[in-house]
Order: C-alpha cells, then sequence, then structure tokens
C-alpha cells in the first residue's frame, strides 16, 4: 500500500500542506536513474560540441574511409563520406539544445502566467484566455510549424519558438486547475487573513507553489518534444541542413544505403534518438509519479 | 489423301503459330518506374527529362532519326529541299487524327494549322522557354494547303531536316493564345493531346501514376504494348525493389550501387545507355572575384574528380574536359581533363592575390572574401548529388575557400539561377540532343533571364565561332571549329566539367527489342513487345 | 438525454466561435506572407471573404499552384482520416491489455518486460519505424504491397495496413495510453470502495474499474488526435500515402500558402469534432451531472 503525505482525495480544510512527495517505487527509481543518464550523456555532449574539443572533426570528410563499421577507431563507424559518426552524433546536440530551451522557458513562462491569471482572477477573464489558448491548441502542432515555415522561412530557434507557445495552452490548463485546487482550499483567504495583502505576495506564493512540480516534468517533456520535432524536420529536409549534422538528417541520409546491409548509418542515430527521448519521458514519468500528479503531455 | 491431309494440318499449324506469335506480340503493360514525377507534359515548356520522356510517347513530330541515324517520316510523308538550301517544304501525312478529347469518340484531324500554331508559340519570345536558339535558323513559315508547310530559312544548315524533331501541339487546344507561360488554364496542362502511339489516359493527381494505351490508330503501325504505366517514386531506394519482386518491370535509371544486384538476377537485363549529357559546376561571372579566371582553375584543380566519380558513381562514367560528352564527333580528344593538384591551386590562388587568411582560414584579398553561395535544388536530391556537394564543399575548404550551401525548392532554384541570377556556383546536368549546339549555353546573346547562358560568360572570339558553326555546311569544318570552340572553353572555365555517366536501365527480360534512344528513351517504342 | 443535447448546443455554438477565430488567425498570418497578392486592401474584408468560402465548402483554386483545392484536399482528408481512425484502433486494442496488465501484476511476470517493449517500439521515432517496416516487407517479400493507385482492390485494401500499424504503434501513442490506463486501473482499484468489493468477492473489472479507465481513456484517445495529424505527415511522407499530411508538406515545399490554411482548417474541424464527440460519449457514461 503506498503511502502518501497528501492525498488529493481528502480535502480537509485544515491541511494546506502542499504535495511534496510519495515513497518512491523501484519503477520510478528505474526511471528516473535512466532519465539522468540520458540527461547527463545530452549535457556532455553538448557542452563538448561547443567547445569543440575531445572529438574528431565532425564535417571531416574522407573519402577514402567511407562506410566503414563501428571500431575502436571509430567508435560508431564512418558514413557515406568518410565522416565520424559518433562525433556527428555529439555535434548533432547543438541543433536542439538551446532551441530546447528557448521553447521550454516560453512554455513554462506564458503557461504560468495565463494560468495563474485565469485562475486567480473572475470566469470571464479566464473564458476569453482560454479562449484565445483554445484557437492555438486545435490546430495539430505540426502544421502550424509547417505554415510558419512557409511564411517565415525560419531558423530553429524561431520554429522552436513557436513549439513553445503551441504548449502554452497545456500548461496554462494544468496550472489553472492547481490554482483552483488551492482556491479550494481557501488558501488565497488564509494568505489574505495572515495580513499577505499585496497582491503579488499571493502571486508570488500562488506561482511558487503551483509551480514547482511543473517546471522539472515540463522541462523533461518540452526537451523531449523538441528533440522530435527538430529531428522530424531534419528528417523531411525542411530542418538542420548538411553538412551541419542533425540526428534527424543523418537518419535521412543513411536509409539511402539500408538496403545496402550500410544499416549503422541510419540505425546509430535513431537508436540514439529513441534512447534519449525515451529517458527524457521516463525521468519525466518517473518525476511524475513522485509527485502524484497527472499531466497530460 | 494423305498429302491433302499433311497439308492442311501444316497449313492449320502456320495459321495458329502466326496468329499465336502474333497475340504473344500484342499485348501486355509496360509499368516502368521514375524517381520523381514530371514537372509539366507539354512540349515547348517541358525540360525535365522525366516530362521528356512522356512526351516522346504521347506526341509525334514532322520527322525523326531512326535507329541507324536516318531521317524518317513521322507527321510529314514526304519533303522537297530547295536548291539553294533555303526553302523546306513538308507534304503532311493525311488521315493523322489527334488522339480523342475525354468525352469525343474520334479525334480530330492534324492538319497544317497544327504545325504552324506550334511554330508560332514556340518562337513568341513571350514564350517561357529557352529551346528557341535551336531554331533561329527559320525565318518565317507558311501554309500552302491544310497538307501542306514550307520553311523559310535565314541561310542553309546542315543536317538540316533532323531539326524538325520539335513536337507538335494541337491548335485547337490552343485557341486564343500566342505563346504559353506554363500558368494557363488549359486543358492539354491537364490532359495532354498528341498524336504519338501511345495516348493519355489518366492521372490522378500531380505526383500520381500516368496511364497511357496504346493508339490503335496510329500511321506508323500500332505499337505492340497494349498500356504503359509510369509510376513515380519518392523514395530512390524503393524503386529496384520494386523491379525485384515484380511491381514495375522497367527501371529507366538504376542507382550505381544497385547495378551490380540487378546484374547478377537472371530474370532482368541491364541496359547501358549514354544519354548525351554531361555535368559541371557553373560559376556566376557577374561575381568579381569569380570573374578572375585563375580562381575558377584553382577550383578546378583543388577537387579530385576521378575519386569522386569511382566513390560516388562506381566509376561508370568518364572524367571529361569540355562540354561534349566523350564519345561524340565534337570532343576534343587532344585537350584533357585537369588533374588533381592542391598544391597547384593554392599557386594559382597565391598569384590571384588572395594570399591573406581570416580566422577560420578562409583566404582573402582586402575585403573580398573567397566565399561563395552554392545553390541547389531539393526536389532534385539524391544520395549522390548530396555526396558530389559536400565533397566538393571539403576539397575547397583544404583550399581556404568557403561554400555556403543553400537548398532550395526547385522553382525558388530555377528563379534564383535562371532569372533573378542571385548565385555564385550550381551544380547541374545539360542534355544534349545530336546537334551538339551549345550557342545557347556560352554564346553573349544568350545572356538575360530565363536564358541558358546563366553565367554570363563573354568571349567574342566564341561568339564568332558558335556563330559560324551553325551556319557552315561542311560536317569537317564544323568539326574543325567544335574542336576549337572546346579548348578555347577549357581554357576559359566558364564551368568546371566534370563528367558524363553510363546510365542503365533495367527491365524484365519479357520484354523484347528494347532499343532505347540516348536522349528521349521511347523513340523507338512501338517495336518493344512483350513475351 | 435533454443533458446531452444541450451539451451537444453548447460544444458546437463553442466549436463554431472557435472557427472563427481560427480562420481569423490564419487570415492575418496569410496576411503576412510576403508576396501574396492581396486581393483585398482591407484585412477585414479578407477576413470576410475567407469566412464566406470557409461556411461554404468551397475553397476554390490555389494561386501559388493553380491546384483545385477542393479537388485535392477532400479526397485527401478522407484518406487521413482512415490512417488517423485505424491507428487510434490499434494502439487502443494494443495498449488496454498492456496496461490492464501492468496494472495488476506491476513488477513481477511478463507484463513489465511487454510494457517496457511497448514503451520502446512507441519511442522509435516514427520515420525510422516507418522505414524500417518498408525495408523487411519489400526485400523479403511483396505480399504486403506499399500503396500505389493502380493495385487492384484486393491488394489495396493490404497496402492500408502498413501506415496504419506504424501510426498506431509508433509516436508515443501507445506509450502514452499504457501508462494513463496502468496509472488509473491502479489508483481506481486502490480505493477502498473496489477493495471492498473485492472483499465481498463482486467482480471488479466490470462496475467500477471500468468505467474509472474509460473516463480517462477516452479523454485521453480524443485528445491524441492533433498528435496522430502531425504524425501523419512523416508516415505519410514514408509511405507515399496520399493523404492530407503528404499534401501539407509538398505544399509546403511548394510555398503554397492557401492550400496548408485549407488543411490547417479541416484538421481544427477534425480535432475539434473529436472533441465534441468525446464530450458526448463522457456525458452518457458519467451518470452525474457535469
Amino acid at each position: 500500500m503506498k503511502r502518501f503525505y497528501f492525498e488529493k482525495e481528502k480535502l480537509s480544510s485544515e491541511e494546506f500542506y502542499v504535495p511534496l512527495h510519495k515513497r518512491a517505487s523501484v519503477r520510478d527509481v528505474v526511471s528516473i536513474g535512466f532519465g539522468l543518464f540520458v540527461v547527463t550523456y545530452l549535457v556532455i555532449f553538448f557542452l563538448i560540441s561547443i567547445t569543440n574539443s575531445f572529438i574528431k572533426d565532425p564535417m571531416k570528410v574522407d573519402i577514402q574511409h567511407m562506410f566503414m563499421p563501428p571500431s575502436i577507431e571509430h567508435i560508431f563507424g564512418t558514413d557515406f563520406l568518410g565522416r565520424d559518426i559518433f562525433s556527428r552524433i555529439v555535434k548533432g546536440t547543438e541543433a536542439f539544445f538551446l532551441p530546447g530551451i528557448l521553447s521550454i522557458a516560453i512554455s513554462t513562462t506564458f503557461g504560468l502566467l495565463f494560468g495563474v491569471i485565469s485562475g486567480y482572477y473572475s470566469k470571464t477573464i479566464s473564458s476569453i484566455i482560454f479562449y484565445f489558448l483554445n484557437i492555438i491548441d486545435s490546430i495539430p502542432r505540426f502544421i502550424l510549424i509547417l505554415i510558419v515555415i512557409v511564411i517565415f522561412n525560419p531558423s530553429i530557434y524561431l520554429i522552436m519558438l513557436f513549439v513553445g507557445v503551441t504548449s502554452i495552452p497545456k500548461v496554462s490548463s494544468y496550472i489553472k486547475s492547481k490554482v483552483d485546487t488551492l482556491k479550494k482550499q481557501r488558501f488565497i483567504e488564509a494568505c489574505r487573513a495572515l495580513g499577505l495583502s499585496e497582491r503579488s505576495i499571493i502571486f508570488k506564493h500562488i506561482i511558487w507553489i503551483s509551480s514547482r512540480s511543473v517546471l522539472i516534468i515540463r522541462a523533461t517533456l518540452g526537451m523531449g518534444e523538441t528533440i522530435l520535432i527538430e529531428t522530424s524536420l531534419s528528417y523531411l529536409g525542411i530542418g538542420v541542413q548538411e553538412p551541419i549534422p542533425s540526428w534527424g538528417n543523418m537518419v535521412a541520409m543513411g536509409k539511402d544505403f539500408f538496403f545496402q546491409g550500410k544499416i549503422w548509418l541510419s540505425t546509430i542515430p535513431a537508436l540514439v534518438i529513441l534512447i534519449t527521448i525515451m529517458g527524457l519521458y521516463l525521468l519525466g514519468d518517473g518525476l511524475n509519479s513522485i509527485f502524484n500528479e497527472r499531466v497530460s503531455r | 489423301m494423305k498429302k491433302r491431309f499433311l497439308m492442311l494440318f501444316l497449313l492449320i499449324t502456320f495459321l495458329m503459330v502466326s496468329v499465336g506469335l502474333y497475340s504473344q506480340q500484342n499485348g501486355g503493360t509496360l509499368i516502368y518506374g521514375e524517381y520523381g514525377s514530371p514537372i509539366r507534359l507539354v512540349p515547348i515548356l517541358a525540360n525535365d527529362s522525366i516530362s521528356i520522356r512522356l512526351i516522346e510517347l504521347i506526341y509525334g513530330s514532322l520527322v525523326y532519326y531512326d535507329q541507324d541515324g536516318n531521317v524518317k517520316g513521322d507527321l510529314a510523308e514526304k519533303w522537297d529541299v530547295s536548291k539553294n538550301m533555303k526553302t523546306i517544304t513538308f507534304y503532311l501525312r493525311k488521315g493523322v487524327r489527334w488522339h480523342s478529347l475525354p468525352g469525343e469518340k474520334e479525334g480530330r484531324p492534324f492538319t497544317a494549322d497544327d504545325v504552324i500554331k506550334t511554330f508560332n508559340i514556340m518562337m513568341n519570345p513571350n514564350t517561357l522557354t529557352s529551346i528557341q536558339s535551336r531554331y533561329n535558323f527559320i525565318n518565317s513559315v507558311e501554309k500552302i494547303d491544310d497538307y501542306k508547310v514550307q520553311f523559310k530559312l535565314r541561310k542553309p544548315i546542315l543536317n538540316v531536316l533532323g531539326r524538325f524533331s520539335f513536337k507538335i501541339l494541337p491548335s485547337f487546344m490552343l485557341k486564343g493564345y500566342d505563346y504559353l507561360r506554363g500558368n494557363e488554364n488549359l486543358l492539354i496542362y491537364k490532359h495532354p493531346i498528341g498524336t504519338g502511339p501511345y495516348i493519355f489516359v489518366s492521372q490522378e493527381g500531380p505526383n500520381a501514376e500516368i496511364i497511357l494505351k496504346a493508339n490503335e490508330n496510329y500511321h506508323l503501325g500500332r505499337p505492340h504494348i497494349d498500356k504503359i504505366i509510369m509510376k513515380p517514386f519518392a523514395d530512390q531506394n524503393i524503386i529496384t525493389q520494386t523491379l525485384l519482386y515484380g511491381g514495375i518491370n522497367m527501371e529507366i535509371r538504376v542507382p550505381s550501387r544497385d547495378i551490380a544486384e540487378i546484374q547478377g538476377d537472371m530474370r532482368f537485363e541491364l541496359a547501358p545507355y549514354s544519354t548525351l549529357s554531361f555535368s559541371f559546376f557553373g560559376y556566376n561571372l557577374r561575381n568579381p572575384v569569380l570573374a578572375i579566371r585563375d580562381v575558377r582553375l584553382a577550383i578546378s584543380y583543388a577537387i579530385n574528380r576521378k575519386e569522386m566519380l569511382n566513390s560516388f558513381f562506381e566509376g561508370k562514367g568518364q572524367l571529361i574536359s569540355g562540354p561534349f560528352p566523350p564519345g561524340s564527333w565534337a570532343y576534343n580528344l587532344d585537350v584533357k581533363p585537369l588533374p588533381y593538384s592542391p598544391e597547384e591551386a593554392n599557386r594559382l590562388l597565391d598569384i590571384a592575390g588572395f594570399t591573406e587568411r581570416t580566422r577560420d582560414g578562409i583566404r582573402k584579398r582586402g575585403s573580398y572574401k573567397l566565399e561563395f553561395d552554392m545553390l541547389v535544388p531539393i526536389s532534385k536530391e539524391n544520395e549522390t548529388t548530396k555526396r558530389v556537394i559536400l565533397a566538393f564543399q571539403n576539397y575547397l575548404r583544404a583550399v581556404g575557400i568557403k561554400i555556403n550551401i543553400k537548398w532550395l525548392e526547385w522553382k525558388a532554384w530555377t528563379q534564383n539561377v535562371f532569372v533573378d541570377h542571385k548565385f555564385d556556383i550550381i551544380y547541374a546536368d545539360w542534355l544534349f540532343d545530336d546537334s551538339f549546339d551549345i550557342s545557347s549555353l556560352f554564346h553573349s546573346k544568350e545572356i538575360g533571364p530565363g536564358k541558358n547562358n546563366f553565367g554570363a560568360y563573354r568571349n567574342p572570339e566564341v561568339d564568332a565561332l558558335l556563330d559560324e558553326a551553325q551556319t557552315t555546311l561542311d560536317m569537317e569544318k564544323r568539326r574543325t571549329i567544335y574542336k576549337r570552340l572546346h579548348k578555347i572553353l577549357a581554357y576559359d572555365v566558364p564551368y568546371t566539367y566534370l563528367w558524363t555517366l553510363t546510365n542503365y536501365a533495367a527491365y524484365n527480360r519479357k520484354i523484347r527489342h528494347v532499343i532505347i534512344h540516348p536522349t528521349r528513351f521511347f523513340t523507338y517504342i512501338k517495336d518493344w513487345y512483350i513475351q | 438525454m435533454l443533458r446531452i443535447l444541450r451539451l451537444l448546443v453548447r460544444e458546437v455554438f463553442y466549436t463554431v466561435l472557435l472557427i472563427l477565430g481560427v480562420t481569423a488567425l490564419l487570415s492575418l498570418l496569410f496576411r503576412l506572407m510576403p508576396g501574396t497578392i492581396s486581393f483585398e486592401k482591407n484585412w477585414l474584408n479578407e477576413y470576410l471573404k475567407l469566412l464566406q468560402r470557409v461556411f461554404t465548402f468551397n475553397f476554390g483554386v490555389s494561386p501559388v499552384s493553380g491546384l483545385n483545392i477542393n479537388q485535392v484536399v477532400f479526397p485527401a482528408f478522407k484518406n487521413t482520416f482512415i490512417l488517423t481512425f485505424g491507428a487510434i484502433l490499434i494502439s487502443v486494442t494494443i495498449s488496454v491489455p498492456i496496461g490492464i496488465f501492468s496494472a495488476y501484476r506491476s513488477f513481477r511476470g511478463i507484463s513489465w518486460p511487454l510494457t517496457m517493449f511497448s514503451y520502446i517500439v512507441s519511442s522509435i521515432p516514427v520515420f525510422f519505424l516507418g522505414y524500417l517496416v518498408i525495408y523487411l516487407f519489400t526485400r523479403y517479400s511483396n505480399f504486403i504491397p506499399i500503396y500505389s493507385a493502380t493495385l487492384e482492390n484486393k491488394r489495396q485494401l493490404l497496402a492500408y495496413i502498413l501506415p496504419i500499424l506504424v501510426l498506431g504503434l509508433g509516436n508515443d501513442s501507445v506509450s502514452e495510453f499504457v501508462r494513463i490506463i496502468s496509472d488509473e486501473l491502479s489508483r481506481v482499484m486502490s480505493t477502498d470502495y473496489v477493495v471492498a468489493s473485492k472483499a465481498r468477492g463482486e467482480s471488479v473489472i466490470r462496475s467500477s474499474v471500468m468505467e474509472g479507465i474509460l473516463i480517462p481513456l477516452v479523454t485521453i484517445i480524443f485528445s491524441r488526435i492533433p498528435f496522430l495529424i502531425g504524425g501523419a505527415i512523416i508516415v505519410e511522407y514514408v509511405f507515399n500515402w496520399p493523404g492530407m499530411g503528404r499534401l501539407a508538406f509538398q505544399s509546403a515545399l511548394n510555398r503554397d500558402l492557401p492550400v496548408l490554411v485549407v488543411i490547417a482548417f479541416l484538421s481544427v474541424l477534425f480535432v475539434r469534432g473529436g472533441m465534441i464527440i468525446k464530450d458526448i460519449i463522457l456525458g452518457f457514461i458519467i451518470p452525474q451531472e457535469m
């Protein structure tokens, strides 16, 4: 029987306990552990890549040594131009890391803002805000991205900015529900009663309480989303272009050689994408279940 | 009694065999796979090879070349060339009908009006095409009667009859139009009507299959194969696989890496054909840095063409030193392809004054950097194109030149290169017909929006030689002129000439009597049959 | 019954309002595009014109590519709809048993590897999964064909299998469904009510458990629709499937904004339509007043 420090079903008026955490199960530990492993290598790769140290040159063409299978010298082998695949994988993190952070920043900031405002203020304001958010929410993300690409011919940063914008509705509605819960608990009245008269202080408290769990989870899920979108766009040929490496365009270029048995060109980046995304989502899940929230992606 | 019986038996057998042979020969469906979709199924406007192949099936021309190089009549039955060789009269074939329009039972008759209309549209300066320079030698055309047209030439031309192989359009579908630009709302764009051996049946959408059926009333004899289906593929790798398991029975162009696989398979035939085309890197001489000949020459020395040909194309092709395919009469064998020499490249760049370097190692001279924009069309990409371009970028980086690759979709690419001239370098191929008339590429009067001298190359000596070659009637003289042109064009380096590739088509052995035309592919389709 | 009707009316009304908003947004974006020939000087006029087109479902011809939009987009929409519907069926069919197993047995037995396996397959990037499937199926047999317009009908039906399978399995749908189902199931199972029922020996599965998971399941199925449309873009590209996703991508390459806008609009309809249906279904399932 799992023990809870805070049970959602019982809303006793005295208890304003903020959900802390529940006892972690084995599943959660494994998930979080794996997720942290993924985050670690992502950060390491990113740092290596921007400092251009420790790895071979990812752009170096060596036609005499094309298609070499993984070996000691080339951990993941070489590609169709003799370039070292491992160093290209490392360099590929640059394609999504910072844009991903941008996307997360946008979705959390504005999501929090709108969520708190609509939770705190009257129903009309809330409905208006959510009307606009629903407009954004109704258009499938990828189609919006295609439209943005046609109109603005954007860099990957601008694209991720829009992706961040498309995530705002979900974050907002989640935050709003949390604020509503707090409202039900008369949290706000209590604050006022305690003499915290300034609205900003109330805002601070509300924001702090509602956002704690969301931040980390949103970060992991947001980065996962970013990776998926960036690699998909690069695969389709409208994201990061050759010769700049991206996991997506590596899969795309590699697939032409699949039929000849040179499967590692395509499979290795795909596996890396798989492991990274899984790790991030598992991390999010594990943290999620510990905080006992139900977050929809 | 026995004798008569035997004779009857033989007669019946003979009849059965011949009927059997005949019915064996007629029938079947040719399904061929192409990488990509046709851009426009209308002659004059079409300039991509997929469209050209389909146009070859659907449309006819006044004359054509047979396999042995003789001029034969298609829509023209016979012709007269005047003594001074400046007037040609064509007697058109009577009884030829255009394919019928959807909904109509019988097609309209083909007459001289169609020839006149086609010619006028083709030569109208507002028509968006680059083939006009090929027919500038024609002064005018006149309709003598419904089945007789007369062309008047500006001056006599060598092998002039072969020039009249341009496709004829139906005038009744173009009423009111004096020129075509491709954006008109015409039925013929969606449902091509021609006089050729195959009739267009349907195409469900811009990237869908195209179905053609045999023209029962084809004036040169009904083709044997009943139906032809063109299947466009978005993924090049799948084409060979589809051929192997029987989804298609012919592949127009087998990628070099799949050749070995098909060679080993007894069910298929691998047919090499050279398309009279060559690949090159083209330069925009409007860029002041690229206008320096030493820079262009240095780039040519800096790249290892042999390595690229061997590694990316399995060596199936030949390096060239000038703008002609090596097998042709125009090629000057004395001009050798440049060797790979980064040292020579560096030396030339030093001589040109680009001795300073930026922090990234790019050469510069004052404020001029050796940094160029290379434009590549996305829709024509395949893995070998990408590899060539990336290798090119890499070779140049080694001598201090930076290439920025810009991937554009086809329409934007054509606009940038041929109309706006906003580019520095491109990688492309030119496809030729037998006359190897390169004047549209290098003559100075072909500089301008929509014309083929996209690099603004100017050399008065070349202009003079090109003009002379167009008008001379002596084959030997022409050969000499071309050899000289080859030498000059190799020296001037308006392009870095790369190679000509041997193309391979693969098809199921059940298809017989397959003879492939080097540029138009399907010219001899009516003799092919399926067992 | 009346309740449902009231709900329906409210939803439809809201959807219409949304459509007005979406159209406004799309026509604004349209204006922003450099180089578009603006037919109307006034944005308001253009908006009204677009609105008129939207409500009569007649979109005319695209000035960029010359395509007759109605002719091209509607059949494509039908194809994508089939794909999405089939994918949802597959996702649900696979994830419900796995989810139930996973909730009941938690960590032991066959359920955990199975859950992990479903997670992994789900997280394989869809473009790779699709290509892998094509590779396996074209190289070693031609029993299941890839889509093409001239296949005979029987074979054409078979061609539906692969893209639906890939879209249903990949795209993270299965892992999300499994997670939700097993979470909800374990939550419901551990409430006192159910424990008490079990103690009484009643069959737990039927009553409250079913109800317990049905609500979140239905919710999440319909909220996955936007993701499925996005995933369909890639799956259709890989399988050359003539649907809205492939059309959207080609239009993007051709810079054909009018077609993209129409596709966006139809997707919104699809998504909102799904929401309405979801609310109706939930209205039937949840006994008390909402």
